[in-house]
């Protein structure tokens, strides 16, 4: 338990901005609910009416939560904590790298640079390096112990830096950080966990590891990475939504989540002790997908940690915090499939004994974010049957009355509900660029300018690909249902670049499915058509829209802080990862087992 | 690099053992309790919402 002094000063000052975001947002929803009866009304009110008033109270409330949300991080700037550490780090810390199936070059060129980065903070002694392999590839496990070797030497980390790799991978990462903790724990007062892909300043690590002895009863404290690296216009475009927009967001979340703050499993520092004594996750009863091992176990061990008294707590004002992020559509979709059905798997712990409510409300949002599509594809389908279940016309409603009485038109009232919809959508957006444009903030986009540029540029791009990112989330919700188990794919690290063809075939179900909404539309409500093909057509160029935006950036847009001024520890790993690769290619003749690897992984 | 891609494989693993290996220091990491003894399924849910309107089923009465 955390200590009881500092468990007792510290309050929840959450309570203000969640009353606020939830009664605004079920405002918004409630009005869309009522415009939308108003519309129905017109010629009659029916049962689908008012089903489809239904799905757009909560579809409507779930936009302006969102909304809200961004526009509530607008109300407050990153700030450092108020409590300071004084004197030296005297905690011990153990940077952990969790491996899995990733190439080996890479993955230790960002350790390296890391370990330069914190050898020139000075505070290097308190911290050691554990790389943490669960690769089932054999050949890939060769190169990780070449490659180990290779950078013990080159960084004289004999001694600080280790390596390990397990028998089997039960319970996946999160297995793999229990069992080091249950084999070495005890050795150290603080955990930062990292992904194969994360790459952070020493300064940063070493100031995290201060706010941690600083303030006894946080249990864990995360940072917000930033997406880096991005080639394609994919990722360009992700990149700079991640780096424009995300810490407003993150911002308004940290404001709604108080004490029980956000963990998104990497780039955030644990107290070892807390971690172990609260954080054990049991297998859930029953098999995959929603038994077994618990997927996204990030939120769960926040809530876990809450659950113990202990403070997670997110640091926006933070930098020098770095991870990748996937560069087509299609890796993507195959991410959210294994975090969709880790969010979906929530609905087990929804329930479970002593969390705190903010957390169970975590849960909920996050099966939200997977569920909500089918809200609104149940709105279009309700939309397409209508015509069939409306009462025929009374042009004679009143009794005596010799003229006929013609339904108000109520269009404005659909069209206006529409503008609502898309202002949701957009309102934030526009409200992050017009404050990065006054605060100064949009400098480091490159400008005024060529910020409000690469944000339409970005909107256009996120709306025509919605509605394919819609149906891989809605094919993932549906696997899932039907106890489909996603697995643990490996990340997808290449150049990201897909043809036609590849695309065709990781797509071509998305176009039968926009064809078959076509054709049904046109036959069953013709009306309706032109209100569809902003989904539809997106979904019909479905292959088109992946190819083209896994091709390299050429543009001037999605101009990100880090392409103007690169992180020292990036510049690093970039230098470091081009020598190895140097040395990689005269390796080949003299280690055939390794460069069998070498050539199957490159 | 190439000096030590050089060794044989044996050679790499001992030498992995001997510079890898984590410390040993144990700490018990105890099995959270995540669930209730009924845990909440879709049915279940339904029917606490059937029941809470007063629509369900009526509960069965032992004779």
């Amino acid at each position: 338990m955390p200590p009881p002094v500092a468990r007792a000063q510290a309050r929840d000052r959450a309570t203000l901005p969640r009353s606020v975001a939830i009664v605004l947002s079920l405002v918004a929803g409630a009005g869309a609910f009522m415009l939308f009866l108003q519309f129905g009304w017109s010629d009659g009110l029916d049962v689908i009416d008012i089903l489809r008033a239904v799905l757009i109270l909560i579809s409507s409330w779930w936009l302006a939560w969102g909304a809200v949300q961004g526009l509530m991080g607008l109300a407050t700037d990153a700030r450092p904590p108020a409590v300071q550490l004084d004197g030296p780090l005297t905690e011990t810390v153990v940077v952990i790298v969790p491996v899995y199936n990733e190439d080996p070059v890479t993955t230790f060129s960002r350790i390296a640079a890391m370990d330069e980065s914190l050898q020139a903070t000075g505070a290097a002694g308190q911290f050691h390096i554990a790389i943490l392999s669960d690769t089932r590839n054999d050949a890939i496990a060769a190169r990780e112990k070449l490659w180990f070797l290779q950078m013990v030497e080159e960084r004289g980390a004999k001694g600080r830096m280790f390596y390990r790799r397990r028998a089997d991978n039960r319970g996946k990462k999160a297995g793999n950080i229990e069992d080091f903790i249950q084999t070495s724990g005890g050795a150290y007062d603080l955990a930062l966990i990292l992904d194969a892909d994360s790459l952070m300043e020493g300064a940063t690590i070493v100031e995290m590891a201060r706010r941690m002895q600083a303030e006894s009863d946080i249990g864990l404290l995360q940072t917000l990475p930033v997406v880096t690296r991005a080639r394609t216009r994919f990722g360009r475009a992700m990149q700079f939504s991640a780096a424009f927009h995300s810490p407003i967001f993150a911002r308004g979340l940290a404001m709604m989540q108080g004490r029980t703050g956000p963990f998104w499993g990497h780039n955030a520092i644990v107290r070892v002790r807390a971690f172990a004594e609260s954080c054990g996750l049991p297998e859930l009863r029953g098999k995959p997908p929603f038994g077994g091992h618990v997927m996204s176990h990030d939120y769960v061990e926040a809530a876990l940690l809450a659950r113990a008294g202990w403070r997670v707590r997110l640091d926006d004002d933070l930098g020098g915090s770095f991870e990748e992020g996937p560069e087509n559509l299609v890796d993507h979709a195959k991410r959210d499939r294994r975090w969709c059905q880790g969010n979906l798997q929530h609905v087990r712990l929804l329930m479970a004994p002593g969390l705190k409510p903010w957390s169970r409300f975590v849960f909920f949002q996050g099966i939200m974010a997977y569920i909500s599509p089918l809200f609104w594809i149940g709105f279009m389908l309700a939309s397409i049957a209508a015509p069939f279940f409306a009462p025929p016309p009374d042009y004679f409603p009143e009794p005596y009355w010799p003229f006929p009485i013609f339904p108000q038109a109520e269009t404005s009232k659909a069209i206006g509900l529409a503008i609502g919809v898309f202002g949701l959508l957009i309102l934030p957006k526009f409200a992050v660029a017009l404050n990065a444009a006054m605060s100064g903030r949009a400098r480091n986009f490159g400008g005024a300018l060529r910020t409000f540029a690469s944000m339409l540029a970005e909107l256009l791009f996120s709306s025509v690909s919605a509605p394919v990112l819609l149906a891989y989330q809605t094919r993932s919700v549906f696997q899932v249902l039907l106890g489909r188990d996603g697995g643990w794919p490996t990340n997808n690290r290449g150049d990201g670049r897909l043809s036609l063809g590849e695309a065709w075939a990781g797509s071509h179900w998305v176009v039968t499915t926009g064809l078959a909404g076509l054709a049904g539309t046109w036959l069953l409500a013709p009306g309706l058509v032109v209100w569809m093909l902003p989904v539809l057509v997106p979904m019909m160029l479905a292959p088109v829209i992946i190819s083209w935006s896994s091709r390299p950036a050429t543009s001037g847009l999605f101009v990100t802080p880090m392409d103007l001024a690169e992180s020292p520890v990036m510049r690093r790993q970039r230098e470091i990862l081009a020598a190895w690769e140097g040395n990689m290619i005269a390796m080949r003749d003299i280690a055939p087992v390794a460069a069998a690897g070498e050539r199957q992984h490159v | 690099m190439s000096k030590i891609a050089a060794l044989p494989v044996e050679e790499i693993e001992a030498l992995v053992q001997d510079i890898g290996t984590l410390p040993a220091a144990p700490l018990a990491m105890p099995k959270q309790m995540l669930e209730t003894a009924e845990p909440l399924t879709l049915r279940r849910l339904a029917r606490a919402v059937l029941a809470l309107l007063q629509i369900g089923p009526a509960p069965r009465r032992e004779m």
